[in-house]
């Protein structure tokens, strides 16, 4: 049913992209509509050219691919840190699930092989 | 909003003629610095960070030009990418901690489609998604703020489309119930 829902919003959400303007309308109950016209592009000149003379007095050295690798690394470690320390949502319900028909499955197998062992089938 | 075909081709020209000539790259920030800055604002909520974050951002992609493949992907996403990995590091403050209603965005950016959305209201929404967790904040930011398709936000959050449609729906949900209970309503 969630996944249902989810799909149900996510076309809403394309059709709005689109440009059909009442898609979210009565989506979610007005949520998703609140939400479609929250965010206006902010101008912000003074910022804008600040980080312009920031930029020109910067001179980049170009990197390798095996920085950028580790690069890639590091930002998937720290997502893993961020599902462990709560900040992103992980499905721990289906996690700790999934470890627990695991650990069953090599207990059970454990368990019939030692008995295989000790007890043959005549 | 979603690009056309002649707005990528358009894009895939700049980020050539930048790849050749980094002055070029003059371009290529003029037509995005108000999406990554606007972006960034949105998910801390401090100007000072903003501004920080974007110029970090924009550095990264001088860095990163000259080995930057074109994917057909909107170069945009390559740049949301980098600023949310760079948001993601960034911890010298918490998220949201100076964006107040009476002096933030809500008082100084034309609000064209929002005239129905009174002050009150956004405030609410802006501290309802304050609470949500990052990658929901985040997903919710990339789909209605930079109007990208679940593949394309699925890319910049190194995420399935599957997961992002449902990060999309759990904070929807989210905020539908924060924003009730605030109203008193069951």
């Amino acid at each position: 049913m969630t996944h249902r829902n989810a799909d149900l919003l996510s076309d809403a959400i394309d059709r709005w992209l689109r440009g059909e303007s009442d898609a979210l309308r009565s989506t979610m109950h007005g949520v998703a509509g609140a939400l479609s016209g929250a965010f206006p592009e902010v101008e912000d000149q003074l910022a804008r050219e600040r980080v312009r003379r920031r930029l020109r007095a910067y001179h980049p050295e170009p990197r390798g691919p095996q920085e950028i690798l580790l690069e890639r690394a590091a930002d998937n470690i720290e997502r893993i840190a961020r599902g462990v320390a709560g900040e992103e949502y992980v499905p721990w319900p289906a996690l700790v699930g999934a470890a627990a028909v695991v650990v069953g499955a090599v207990v059970i197998a454990a368990y019939l092989r030692r008995r295989g062992v000790v007890e043959p089938v005549s | 909003m979603r690009k056309t075909e002649t707005e990528l081709e358009e894009e895939k020209l700049l980020v050539e003629a930048a790849q050749r000539d980094p002055t070029a790259f003059d371009k290529l920030y003029d037509r995005y610095f108000d999406q990554i800055y606007s972006y960034v604002y949105y998910h801390c909520g401090s100007r000072e960070q903003a501004e920080d974050i974007t110029a970090a951002t924009f550095q990264r992609a001088l860095e990163n030009l000259p080995n930057f493949k074109w994917r057909g992907l909107p170069y945009s996403a390559w740049l949301y990418r980098v600023a949310t990995n760079l948001l993601a590091r960034d911890r010298r403050r918490p998220a949201w901690l100076e964006l107040k209603h009476e002096d933030s965005l809500a008082s100084d950016v034309p609000e064209p489609d929002t005239a129905w959305l009174d002050k009150e209201a956004k405030g609410e929404l802006y501290d309802a998604i304050r609470g949500l967790p990052a990658d929901q904040r985040q997903a919710v930011l990339l789909r209605f703020f930079a109007g990208m398709r679940n593949k394309e936000v699925g890319e910049v959050m190194n995420r399935s489309e599957g997961a992002v449609k449902l990060l999309v729906f759990r904070a929807v949900t989210s905020l539908r119930a924060t924003l009730r209970a605030e109203d008193g309503t069951s």
